[in-house]
């Protein structure tokens, strides 16, 4: 039986506002640890890139117009002849020229530092993510079997797919607009104070009054996308659904009702987006023509002082007392109330793809958290060879037989014993949620050579059994032995290397089938791999495949029937060559016909090992040297197939019951 | 380019919605230039400001400016509006086209794109283009038209400098497209890695067992490296390539600048401010910020162009898609009887590698035929034709003394029911899925159903009953229950023929057996087809087939075969010496 399973669906439950911050701090760590001086020079080349427009701004207003053409122009007006290139006021160190050129050295500078924050942010953010993504995926594998069975596959996938996606949308994008947007602003807070104070003050008016009605809107409006989100969901859910289903749709004339249903979800999709957008819609031409309002006002208010000679104090000259307002400062307002408010709207926009992101961070580094399987083990699997007395001796060459090498902590020597293949259970408990035992006193062996069977209804515990001696789960009460020694001594990695298990769902990997059957020993030699397709029995139809065994499988061999994909499994575990295999419903896809004809290759495979096995199919274990008959995670019945049969228990009556009926 | 042009049909009665969002953008779009023209004049009047006609001419130019920034915000929330249900129209008439084509698909067609691939198109890419349309639809027309109003107006502002932006906008343009050009192959490479990525996840998420049985660990995680450090290079290569996009955009709008002040500051200097002055230099470099944004979003869109292309391209493909089986004129409404002859039949479902060879059968109205043979040997396929799932390569199949080709596919598929081995129910209550086989069966008649199909038993124990949600494919209820939902949903339909194919392989042998009791006594008329792997359920039959390899290579009664076929002899006796240990019962 497999773990209880809680939920397949999408992990949605809300990050809170501490884990987000938390997800931050770590997401810095990360860019600290790793690109510091990369970081530093993007912040310098942010700095200089947003400054830039700001002083350009001041340039063309504040310092072309102001100090250099007006008063050209003044003079020229009064009738004296000016040459704008080389004029050069009294209280000016330059001339006009030079002016210019001073401003187009700072954008050259300018575009020198977009170019390099822009590659050095792609390399950071990038770098930070595949590092997460890189550590996640190692993390992953050493998660217990308990982990993916709660959080149920679909889960974890999603956080791959869109929690990283997240991340690299915000950290590519979101993040460079919003710490440019943000510099900008400051920047341009500065060279504001630097023109004039009291028009600063209008545009930083205009700039709450943007902001606010920004935040209140995108509230507002998010209401409406989460109803269009949902009915998305809900319209895409039934596509997928009916499209899975098609076939079914077909046989039954299904066709007309289902268009029924789906227009149903079209039409009220529809009618939910366009609302969603209508009223997004709204915000963007009102910000656009408050900016445009502001510009009036910027200008009304120039106007009157202008008019009523009100003096220009900025920050350099407020203590002197000001100096007379000239129009370039309107001029150079006009752009920054541009620079100033353009950012809002940016960040605003951003702010969501941030929190996103934050939120999909909090939950990669929930999975990063999530405890690895514990290995205390220290009893390892050595390549030995036999000394003068028959007795294990460890050895670097492989000789193809291991021993388990076993240190001990009291100084005594280390001892040296064969992989043999004996496993015993002693009085075993075990409970997936502690308190609710599934197994009670489970007590058997099985030595080498020897075939064990389960069978029982489902639920009883079957697969349960064998999850315990690979230690996919570990017991709650009492001993599981191999070749003598308690299996929690020994390294987990070698346990299960000396164990094969062949599942009854059969998982391929995308490769050639040859890699495929490789992949339980990867030393295997080509002769190696087709010998074990031979004995599988899945030779004949390896060969029969297009490109053979060099045959690349896709989507988990899904070009494959059931039953092929099984005796690939078993040609898989058949190259690993393990003492002990465990066979779980691993021959249920394969008809009877095939299977017996498997029988032969499965006997060879079989022998000389310690084999676990569980089947529904009684001709798959009738030969089996002990059965084991489970109920309710107790064993009931053992004994062989005659044994039982004169028992005249469950076992008997699972048998008559079938062959009467 | 063609793709869209064809896309675009699909926008039917939102044509109009696209033709009102673009009327007004215009205007929006002529507004936001009048208003910076007007800027011009406004600081004209201030730099002009007499103290005898005081504020008045001021005032008139800011309530001018003010007046049309209202008619802008006013046009472009009508254009928001109509673009809202211009977009989501266009997507939701794709949803349909694709969804009611894929209704017309036979089995063949659906195999050919394959089931997920159906759904990703019906999904993400309408999705993907619905958004792409919603963002460029006013943009597409805003950006070169606040582009070309700004040029002229710049004209009218000084003929002198203006010819500095004819000079800079192709540039600039050139090569904002040059970027996207250049770097969205990279992207386009990378995205596809991402598939790999997440497929070495899902593999090894899925397979975890076997990942760790076999200590498979460092191995996977080397699997996931490779594909971690192509992206990681490849989208870094990619974004060096956009990271030139601001600066070139930032390289126009400096150097515009930088030409202007230089040659601006003469002309107004030499011509005394009669050819340019002071307010008409500052309104020139609103117009360079106005066309480089302008110009910025005509790359944007079309990079977003680029990108809707291959979900566009891929919409297209299902919607384009020919039905491969149709019924013919003047069809047949009618199947008079159950009886089904297959005619030297051969088939094929890619070219020349036959899975049926001369099949040459013949069953009457009634008859109950079992179907025996290894995987892959064909059973399958012989009874899809019978509903004509698929059509025949060579010979023909009839139902009723017809062609299957002749018969109104509806009508056809009405009296012959098929419970498939890949079977599916939906989410919702099992009442719903049953009435799928017949929306107006009564309470009786589903009751007489669930009886035949044993699903009584168990839905007595379920706390609803018969109102029992569904999850999504049904997997809140064991498969030998679903098996026999299924079989029900099947009966309800009172079809002429009945295809069970592997429809209980899931159900123990006792309830198997109730099963076929039950068909045999009340569906006496009702030819019935049993594809089974358990001798058991298929040799009470009339006659039996066994098959291999795609042909039929023995037909008979049990007792029969027993004597004259060693394939089943063989089955037989290895089966019935006990049956299965499934032992739910």
């Amino acid at each position: 039986m497999p773990a209880p399973k809680m939920s397949g669906r999408r992990n949605m439950a809300p990050v809170s506002k501490e884990a987000k911050l938390n997800s931050v701090k770590r997401l810095l760590g990360y860019v600290f640890k790793y690109y510091g001086w990369q970081f530093a020079i993007v912040m310098v080349c942010l700095l200089i890139n947003s400054a830039a427009g700001s002083v350009g701004s001041y340039f063309v207003g504040s310092i072309f117009v102001n100090k250099f053409i007006s008063p050209a122009l003044s003079l020229k007006l009064g009738g004296t002849d000016v040459n704008i290139f080389t004029y050069q006021p009294s209280d000016m160190p330059f001339n006009f020229t030079t002016a210019v050129v001073i401003l187009a050295s700072i954008y050259v500078l300018s575009l020198i530092c977009a170019y390099s924050y822009n590659v050095l942010m792609s390399i950071i953010g990038q770098g930070v993510q595949k590092r997460i993504r890189d550590e996640l995926f190692e993390h992953m594998q050493s998660l217990p079997i308990s982990y993916f069975d709660r959080r149920g596959h679909g889960d974890i996938m999603s956080v791959y797919t869109n929690d990283i996606d997240a991340l690299r949308e915000m950290l590519s994008r979101a993040l460079p607009m919003v710490t440019t947007s943000i510099f900008t602003m400051i920047v341009c807070f500065f060279m504001m104070l630097f023109t004039d104070m009291v028009l600063m003050l209008v545009v930083l008016a205009f700039a709450a009054i943007i902001f606010f009605f920004t935040r209140y809107f995108v509230k507002q409006s998010s209401h409406y996308f989460v109803k269009m989100q949902i009915e998305l969901g809900r319209t895409n859910a039934y596509i997928e659904e009916l499209t899975n289903g098609q076939k079914v749709v077909k046989v039954f004339n299904y066709e007309d009702r289902n268009l029924i249903h789906f227009d149903e979800h079209n039409e009220a999709l529809f009618q939910n987006t366009t609302k969603a957008n209508r009223f997004a819609n709204v915000l963007m031409p009102v910000v656009n023509q408050l900016g445009n309002l502001q510009y009036v006002v910027i200008a009304l208010v120039g106007a009157t002082f202008i008019a009523t000679g009100f003096q220009n104090y900025n920050i350099l000259n407020v203590w002197s007392g000001g100096t007379a307002f000239q129009i370039g400062t309107i001029v150079s307002f006009l752009m920054f109330s541009k620079s100033f408010v353009q950012p809002i709207g940016q960040v605003s926009q951003q702010l969501n793809v941030v929190a996103l992101a934050l939120a999909g961070a909090s939950r990669i580094f929930e999975m990063t958290d999530a405890p690895s399987e514990i290995d205390e083990g220290y009893v390892e699997l050595v390549n030995a060879k036999e000394d003068e007395n028959g007795n294990p001796v460890e050895c670097v060459e492989r000789t193809g037989r291991w021993a388990w090498k076993h240190p001990h902590t009291n100084g005594a020597a280390t001892t040296y014993t064969w992989l043999n293949g004996d496993i015993t259970f002693n009085d075993v408990d075990f409970a997936y949620i502690p308190g609710k035992t599934v197994l009670h006193n489970i007590t058997l062996w099985a030595r080498r050579g020897q075939k064990v069977a389960f069978v029982g209804p489902t639920g009883a515990g079957k697969t349960t059994i064998t999850n315990l001696i690979n230690r996919f789960y570990d017991i709650e009460d009492g001993k599981v032995r191999y070749d003598g020694i308690n299996i929690t001594k020994i390294k987990k990695s070698d346990l299960r290397r000396s164990l094969g298990i062949v599942l009854q769902d059969t998982k391929l990997f995308t490769g050639t089938v040859k890699e495929n059957i490789r992949y339980g020993n990867l030393d295997a030699t080509d002769e190696e791999v087709i010998e074990a397709a031979k004995l599988s029995n899945a030779d004949l139809f390896i060969r029969n495949l297009p490109n053979g065994y060099d045959t690349v499988l896709e989507n988990g061999g899904a070009s494959l029937s059931q039953g092929q994909r099984q005796l690939l499994s078993i040609a898989r575990c058949a190259v690993a060559n393990p003492p002990v295999m465990i066979l779980d419903e691993a021959t249920s896809s394969i008809d009877s016909r095939t299977e017996a004809l498997v029988q032969a290759g499965m006997d060879a495979i079989m022998k000389g090992r310690t084999v676990f096995v569980i089947a529904h199919r009684l001709s798959t274990i009738q030969n089996s040297d002990v059965i084991m008959v489970l109920q309710n995670g107790t064993i009931i019945e053992r004994g062989n197939h005659e044994q039982l049969l004169a028992q005249k228990g469950k076992y008997r009556e699972l048998y008559n019951g079938k062959k009467s009926s | 380019m063609k793709t869209f042009k064809y896309l675009f049909k699909f926008l039917k009665q939102y044509w109009k919605d696209t033709i009102w969002t673009w009327a007004f953008v215009l205007i929006e779009s002529v507004a936001e230039v009048l208003i910076v023209y007007f800027m011009q004049d406004l600081l004209e009047s201030i730099q002009k400001y007499d103290p005898s006609t005081g504020m008045k001419p001021i005032a008139v130019w800011a309530a001018v400016i003010s007046g049309i920034a209202l008619v802008a915000i006013a046009t472009g929330i009508i254009a928001g509006y109509f673009a809202s249900s211009a977009a989501a129209g266009f997507g939701k008439n794709l949803r349909r086209a694709m969804f009611e084509k894929i209704q017309k698909y036979s089995f063949k067609n659906i195999d050919k794109f394959s089931t997920p691939s159906i759904v990703t198109r019906t999904t993400t890419d309408v999705t993907n283009v619905q958004n792409a349309f919603q963002m460029t639809v006013r943009t597409v027309l805003r950006a070169p038209s606040i582009m070309i109003f700004s040029l002229i107006m710049a004209f009218r502002t000084s003929s002198k400098l203006a010819w500095v932006f004819v000079a800079i906008v192709p540039f600039c343009f050139a090569a904002l497209i040059l970027i996207a050009t250049w770097a969205h192959p990279i992207f386009e490479k990378v995205f596809m890695k991402y598939d790999d990525l997440n497929k070495v996840v899902l593999e090894d998420v899925d397979g975890i067992r076997v990942v760790k049985s076999f200590d498979r660990e460092p191995e996977e995680n080397a699997k996931f490296k490779k594909v971690s450090d192509f992206i990681y290079s490849h989208f870094t290569k990619a974004e060096r390539r956009v990271a030139l996009n601001g600066p070139a955009l930032n390289f126009a709008v400096f150097t515009s600048i930088i030409l202007l002040s230089l040659l601006g500051a003469n002309i107004i200097v030499s011509s005394g401010g009669t050819d340019l002055d002071i307010p008409g230099y500052s309104t020139l470099i609103t117009y360079v910020m106005m066309i480089m944004t302008s110009l910025m979003m005509v790359s944007m869109i079309y990079v977003m162009i680029i990108i809707a292309r291959n979900s566009a391209n891929r919409i297209v493909e299902i919607i384009v898609e020919e039905p491969d089986i149709v019924s013919p004129e003047n069809a047949i409404m009618e199947i008079p009887n159950g009886s089904v002859q297959f005619e030297n039949v051969n088939f094929a479902y890619h070219a020349d590698k036959y899975v049926l060879k001369h099949i040459d059968l013949n069953f009457k109205s009634g008859e109950t035929i079992g179907i025996l043979g290894s995987t892959g040997s064909g059973k399958t396929t012989l009874i899809s034709l019978i509903a004509r799932l698929y059509d025949v390569t060579e010979g023909a199949v009839r139902v009723g003394g017809h062609d299957v080709k002749e018969y109104d596919i509806k009508a056809l598929r009405n009296s012959v029911a098929v419970v498939l081995q890949k079977n599916v129910l939906f989410s919702g209550t099992i009442r719903e899925n049953l009435l799928w086989g017949n929306e107006s069966a009564t309470d009786e008649e589903i009751k007489a159903a669930c009886d035949a199909a044993q699903v009584t038993p168990f839905l007595e124990r379920l706390p609803d009953g018969i109102n029992t949600k569904l999850d999504q494919g049904g997997t809140n209820v064991s498969g030998g229950q679903k098996q026999r939902i299924c079989i029900a949903r099947a009966l309800l339909k009172n079809p002429k023929i009945l295809l069970l194919d592997d429809s209980t392989s899931a159900c123990d042998t006792a309830t198997d057996a109730s099963i076929r009791a039950a068909l045999a006594s009340n569906r006496k008329d009702v030819t019935k087809f049993i594809i089974a792997q358990r001798v058991l359920s298929v040799k009470d039959c009339d006659t039996i087939i066994v098959m291999n390899e795609g042909e039929v290579v023995a037909q008979g009664t049990s007792e029969e075969l027993l004597n004259s076929c060693v394939v089943y002899k063989e089955l037989y006796y290895s089966q019935l010496g006990g049956g299965d240990f499934d032992a739910r019962s």
